[in-house]
C-alpha cells in the first residue's frame, strides 16, 4: 500500500514542474512578441541616440543637447512641470481621497465621478478648455480685457502645469483613494482609543499607512507629466518640452537622432521610477478588511478636506462644461449662437470609427495576452518568467513618445514598413498595455487557491481542460478589468500613435490634438465631446454585460 | 452596600436607521470585574461594546464611567481601551513603538514612558521583543500587544472584541488564562465579547447573554448554566434537553409528566409547585444505570473520547445523554436498551 502512494506521488510532481507543450508554445509566443514589441523599440531608440546604424558610435547627439540651451531648455522645463504638478496633486488628491472614503454622504460618490471623469477624456482636454476659457480669445481673457484693459494669456509653462494638474489628478487619485479605502478601519479606531484625535490621526496613522500608496502615485505623476506630449503641444505656446520637441524632430526635421536623445531622457526617469517601485518599494502589509467601514471625520477636519475637494471638483466640471458648450455653439465667447456645424466632421468620423476598432482589437490582445501570461506566471514553470513579466510591466512605464520614436526606427523601413497600418496600431496600444492584463491575472491568481486546479485535475481533465473550464471563467474579471482599462486608454492615447499615423489611416485623439493645435476649438470640442460619450457608452455596455454574467454565475 | 460601579450603562438604545439593535440594556460592572457579553452574530453584543468605547453613539439612554457621563466624549478622550479582533497593530511602527503611541499623545516624559512600556511589556511576557513589527509576531504574540498597548495607558475598563477568535484552540485556552491573570494581578475591569460560551464560561465573573439586543439574563456563569432564565439561554449556554410538562403531588413525591403522558418520574423543585412548566435536563445530568426502571432506545452514538453521548427515545420523548466514564462500561449501539437514571433536583424555567 505505502510503496504505491509514494510512487504516486513522485509521478505527480514530475508532471507538475514539466510545462506542457502548449503553454511553452504560447510562453514563447508571448516572448517574441514582447520583444518586438516593446524591448526592440526602446534599445532602437538608445542605439540611435549614440548614431549607431548611422555611421557608428558617436556622443555627437549627446554634445549637441548640452550645448543648445533650448534642449537644456526642454529637459528643465519638463523636470519643472512635472516636479510642480506632482507636488499640487499630491496636496489635493490626498484630501479629495479622505473626504470620500470617510464620509458617507451621495456627494462624496458624486466627487469621486468627478475625480475619475477625466480618464475617459483626451489627456489635452484640460488644454483645450483652458484655451477656451483664458486663451487669447478666451471667454474670461475678454472679461478681463473689457474691465482692466489686460491682455491675459495662459499659453506657456504654466498654462501646461495647470493643464498637468487636471489631467492627472485622476491617476494619483484613483491609487491613493483605493488604499485609504482598503485600509482597515480598526486601526484608525484603535488611535483614537489611545487617545489621538483626527488630525493626529490621520498624521501618524493613515498617511503613514497609506504612505506606499502616495509615493508609488506621486512617481508615476512625475513620470507621466514629465513626459507629456499633447499639452505642451497644445498650450505650451512654444515652450520646450521633452516629449512635444521631441515629436517636432522627427515630423518637422527627421532628425530622428536628435528626437532619439530627447527619448533617453525621457526613458532615463522611467526606468529609475520603475526600478525603484518594483524591486524597492514594499508596502506595508496592512490586513485589509471586507464590509469594515471607514471611520467618518469629524465636522472640523471633514470641512477643510471638503473644501478642497469642492474646489478641485469644480475645476474639473467647468473644464469639461466649457468643453461641451463650445461643441455646440458657434465661436464660444464670441458667437454664442447654437449650431451643430461642428459635428459635420465627415473624416473625424472616420477616425472615431478607425479608435474604435484600433481599441477594441488592442484592448483584446492585451487583455487576452496578459492574462494568459499572468496565468503562467503563476502557476506555469515557463522559461524566462521573470524576465518576461518584467517586459510587459516595462511596456507600461515606458513614455508613449519614446515607443512611438522605437516604432518609428523599427517599423518605418525595411523589412517592415508598417507605419500607417492598422495593425501596427493595435500592436502598439495593445503591447504598451499588456502589463495591466499580467497584472491582474497574477493577482486575480493569487487569490484563487492551487486546489481548484488540483481538484479539477483530480476528477479527471487535462490541463488544457482545467485551464478552459476552471481557471478561464475565473480570471473572467480580471480580463473585464484588463480589456476596460485598456480600451479607455487607447481610445484617448495620442502620444505614441501619433507617430503611427498616416493621413488616410489616423486616429480621433491624434486628430483633435491637431485640431486643438490649429486653434479650431469648435471643432476640437466637438470631436472630444463624441470620443468622450462614446468611451463612456462603451464603458457602460461592458459594466451591463459583467453585471449580467455576473448575475448568472 | 456595594461600591459605586465603575461602569454603569443605563438604559441603552441603539439603532442604525430603522433596524434596532439595542433595547433598554442596563448593567453595572464592579471594579475588578470581568463580564463577558454573549450572544450569537446580531445580537448586538459587538456594538453594545463599542457603545462603551465610543465608536458607536447611542440612541437612548446613558453610560457612566467612574461615575461621570461619557456620552459625549468621543473615544480618543475616554479612558477605556478596546483590544480589537484583529488587534489592529500599527504595522508601520514597532512593538514599542505601537505602545508607546498613547503614552506621547498624554505627553508622558520620556524616563516615565521607558519605564511603563517595559512594566507592561512584563506584565503580558513579551519584554526582548520591543524592536520587532507586528508582522514579526505570532497571533498570541500580537495579541499580548494589543493588551500591552491598552494596559501602558491605565484605563478604567478595558474592552475585548472577541479578542481570542483568531487564534487556534490550544492558544486560545492558553490566552483565556493569560487575561484571567492579568485581570487578577493588576486588579482590571474587563468587558469581553464572544460568541463562544464554553469562554465565556470560564474567564467571566458574570455574563450578559443577549439576542436581538434584549438581555435575556446577567448572572454568574453557574447560574447561567444550571439556571438559565429561558429556553434560548438554555439552549445556547451548553447543550440541554428541555421538556415540557406538568407536576402533580402525591403524598411525599412531586411527579414530573411530559406533556404527551408518556415519560414520568419523581422531581424535586425548588420554590412552589406550579401546574405546568419546562424543566431543563442536561445530557451530563442523567446516567447510564442498569438499576434504574427508565429504559429507551439507542437511536445514535456519537464518541467523543471524554464522554459518549448517547441519543436515545423513550416513552415518546427524544432526549440526549453524556456517559461521562466511557471506560467503564460497554459501548452501546444504534437499537441497543438503554437504562438512564434522571437526577432529582431540577430546574424549570420561568414561564415568558
Amino acid at each position: 500500500m505505502n510503496e504505491v502512494s509514494t510512487e504516486q506521488t513522485s509521478v505527480f510532481y514530475k508532471r507538475k514542474t514539466k510545462v506542457e507543450k502548449g503553454y511553452l508554445a504560447a510562453a514563447w509566443g508571448i516572448a517574441v512578441l514582447l520583444f518586438v514589441f516593446i524591448l526592440a523599440p526602446v534599445l532602437a531608440v538608445f542605439v540611435q541616440s549614440f548614431g549607431i546604424g548611422n555611421g557608428g558610435f558617436t556622443l555627437e547627439n549627446y554634445k549637441r543637447f548640452f550645448s543648445n540651451s533650448s534642449y537644456f531648455q526642454a529637459l528643465f522645463n519638463s523636470m519643472a512641470a512635472g516636479v510642480i504638478s506632482t507636488l499640487v496633486i499630491l496636496m489635493i488628491a490626498i484630501p479629495f481621497a479622505l473626504y470620500v472614503t470617510r464620509s458617507k454622504t451621495m456627494l462624496s460618490t458624486v466627487y469621486r465621478g468627478i475625480g475619475l471623469l477625466p480618464l475617459v477624456a483626451p489627456p489635452f482636454i484640460f488644454s483645450l478648455a483652458l484655451i477656451i476659457l483664458f486663451g487669447r480669445r478666451g471667454v474670461v481673457s475678454q472679461w478681463i480685457a473689457d474691465f482692466t484693459g489686460l491682455e491675459v494669456s495662459i499659453y506657456g509653462f504654466w498654462g501646461v502645469v495647470i493643464a498637468q494638474i487636471l489631467g492627472y489628478f485622476p491617476v494619483a487619485y484613483m491609487m491613493i483613494e483605493s488604499s485609504m479605502r482598503n485600509m482597515n478601519p480598526s486601526l484608525e479606531q484603535a488611535s483614537q482609543d489611545l487617545g489621538a484625535g483626527q488630525g493626529r490621526t490621520i498624521r501618524k496613522v493613515t498617511l503613514p499607512l497609506a504612505g506606499t500608496a502616495i509615493l508609488k502615485a506621486g512617481l508615476i505623476v512625475f513620470v507621466m507629466a514629465l513626459a507629456d506630449f499633447s499639452n505642451p503641444l497644445v498650450i505650451g505656446g512654444g515652450e520646450n518640452f521633452l516629449a512635444s520637441d521631441a515629436f517636432l524632430l522627427v515630423t518637422g526635421q527627421q532628425n530622428l537622432e536628435m528626437a532619439a536623445v530627447l527619448g533617453v531622457f525621457l526613458i532615463l526617469p522611467s526606468l529609475a521610477v520603475f526600478l525603484f517601485q518594483t524591486y524597492l518599494l514594499k508596502d506595508h502589509e496592512v490586513a485589509t478588511t471586507t464590509g469594515g467601514e471607514n471611520n467618518p471625520l469629524h465636522p472640523k477636519v471633514k470641512a477643510t478636506m471638503f473644501g478642497i475637494s469642492t474646489l478641485m471638483a469644480f475645476f474639473i466640471i467647468v473644464m469639461f462644461v466649457m468643453v461641451v458648450l463650445s461643441a455646440f455653439v458657434q465661436i464660444i465667447g464670441i458667437n454664442n449662437e447654437f449650431t451643430l456645424e461642428h459635428f459635420s466632421d465627415t473624416s473625424g468620423w472616420d477616425f472615431l470609427r478607425n479608435s474604435v476598432i484600433v481599441s477594441f482589437f488592442a484592448a483584446l490582445l492585451a487583455a487576452g495576452l496578459g492574462i494568459l501570461q499572468g496565468y503562467m506566471t503563476a502557476r506555469k514553470n515557463i522559461p524566462m518568467k521573470k524576465l518576461m513579466e518584467f517586459t510587459a510591466l516595462f511596456g507600461l512605464a515606458i513614455p508613449g513618445t519614446v515607443m512611438g520614436i522605437g516604432y518609428v526606427l523599427i517599423f518605418n523601413g525595411p523589412p517592415f514598413f508598417l507605419t500607417g497600418t492598422i495593425f501596427l496600431l493595435v500592436m502598439n496600444m495593445a503591447f504598451r498595455k499588456i502589463g495591466v492584463g499580467l497584472e491582474s491575472g497574477i493577482s486575480q491568481m493569487q487569490q484563487l487557491d492551487v486546489s481548484l486546479e488540483e481538484a479539477s485535475a483530480d476528477l479527471g481533465s487535462g490541463p488544457y481542460q482545467t485551464f478552459r473550464r476552471v481557471v478561464a471563467p475565473l480570471l473572467t474579471p480580471a480580463f473585464m478589468a484588463g480589456f476596460v482599462y485598456t480600451f479607455m486608454t487607447a481610445m484617448v492615447s495620442v502620444s505614441s500613435v501619433i507617430f503611427l499615423i498616416a493621413p488616410g489611416m489616423n486616429l480621433a485623439a491624434p486628430y483633435i490634438l491637431n485640431l486643438a493645435d490649429q486653434a479650431a476649438v469648435g471643432r476640437a470640442s466637438a470631436m472630444s465631446f463624441i470620443l468622450i460619450v462614446i468611451v463612456l457608452a462603451c464603458m457602460g455596455i461592458l459594466k451591463v454585460i459583467e453585471k449580467r454574467s455576473g448575475s448568472n454565475v | 452596600m456595594s461600591e459605586q460601579p465603575i461602569l454603569q450603562l443605563k438604559k441603552i438604545e441603539k439603532s442604525f436607521g430603522e433596524t434596532t439593535v439595542l433595547r433598554n440594556i442596563t448593567l453595572d460592572v464592579q471594579e475588578g470585574e470581568l463580564v463577558t457579553f454573549i450572544g450569537p452574530s446580531g445580537s448586538g453584543k459587538t456594538t453594545l461594546l463599542r457603545v462603551v468605547g465610543g465608536f458607536h453613539q447611542q440612541t437612548g439612554g446613558t453610560v457612566l464611567l467612574g461615575g461621570q457621563t461619557i456620552d459625549v466624549l468621543p473615544p480618543e478622550k475616554r479612558s477605556t481601551g478596546m483590544v480589537f479582533q484583529n488587534y489592529a497593530l500599527f504595522p508601520h511602527m514597532t512593538v514599542y513603538e505601537n505602545v508607546e503611541y498613547g503614552l506621547k499623545i498624554q505627553t508622558v516624559g520620556k524616563v516615565e514612558r521607558n519605564q511603563r512600556i517595559k512594566d507592561a511589556l512584563q506584565q503580558v511576557q513579551l519584554d526582548g521583543y520591543e524592536n520587532r513589527k507586528p508582522s514579526e509576531l505570532s497571533g498570541g504574540q500580537q495579541q499580548r500587544v494589543a493588551i500591552a498597548r491598552c494596559l501602558v495607558l491605565k484605563p478604567k475598563v478595558l474592552l475585548l472584541d472577541e479578542p481570542l477568535s483568531n487564534l487556534d484552540a490550544n492558544l486560545r485556552v492558553v490566552m483565556r488564562d493569560e487575561i484571567r491573570r492579568l485581570k487578577e494581578e493588576l486588579n482590571l475591569t474587563i468587558v469581553f465579547v464572544t460568541h463562544d460560551q464554553e469562554e465565556a464560561l470560564s474567564i467571566s465573573d458574570r455574563i450578559l447573554v443577549l439576542k436581538d439586543g434584549i438581555v435575556q439574563q446577567l448572572e454568574t456563569p453557574s447560574i447561567v448554566y444550571q439556571r438559565p432564565a429561558n429556553e434560548f439561554v438554555a439552549k445556547f449556554v451548553g447543550h440541554a434537553n428541555l421538556l415540557e410538562g406538568t407536576f402533580t403531588v402525591e403524598g411525599e413525591e412531586t411527579y414530573f409528566q411530559t406533556k404527551g403522558n408518556g415519560l414520568r418520574f419523581p422531581v424535586e423543585v425548588e420554590g412552589p409547585v406550579s401546574e405546568s412548566g419546562t424543566i431543563l435536563l442536561r445530557p451530563e445530568m442523567m446516567n447510564r444505570d442498569s438499576a434504574s426502571p427508565y429504559q429507551g432506545t439507542v437511536d445514535k452514538t456519537v464518541y467523543h473520547g471524554n464522554y459518549v453521548r448517547y441519543y436515545f427515545s423513550m416513552d415518546g420523548e427524544s432526549l440526549f445523554l453524556d456517559d461521562n466514564n466511557p471506560f467503564h462500561t460497554n459501548l452501546l449501539q444504534k437499537g441497543d436498551q438503554i437504562n438512564v437514571a434522571f437526577p432529582r433536583r431540577l430546574h424549570v424555567l420561568p414561564n415568558c
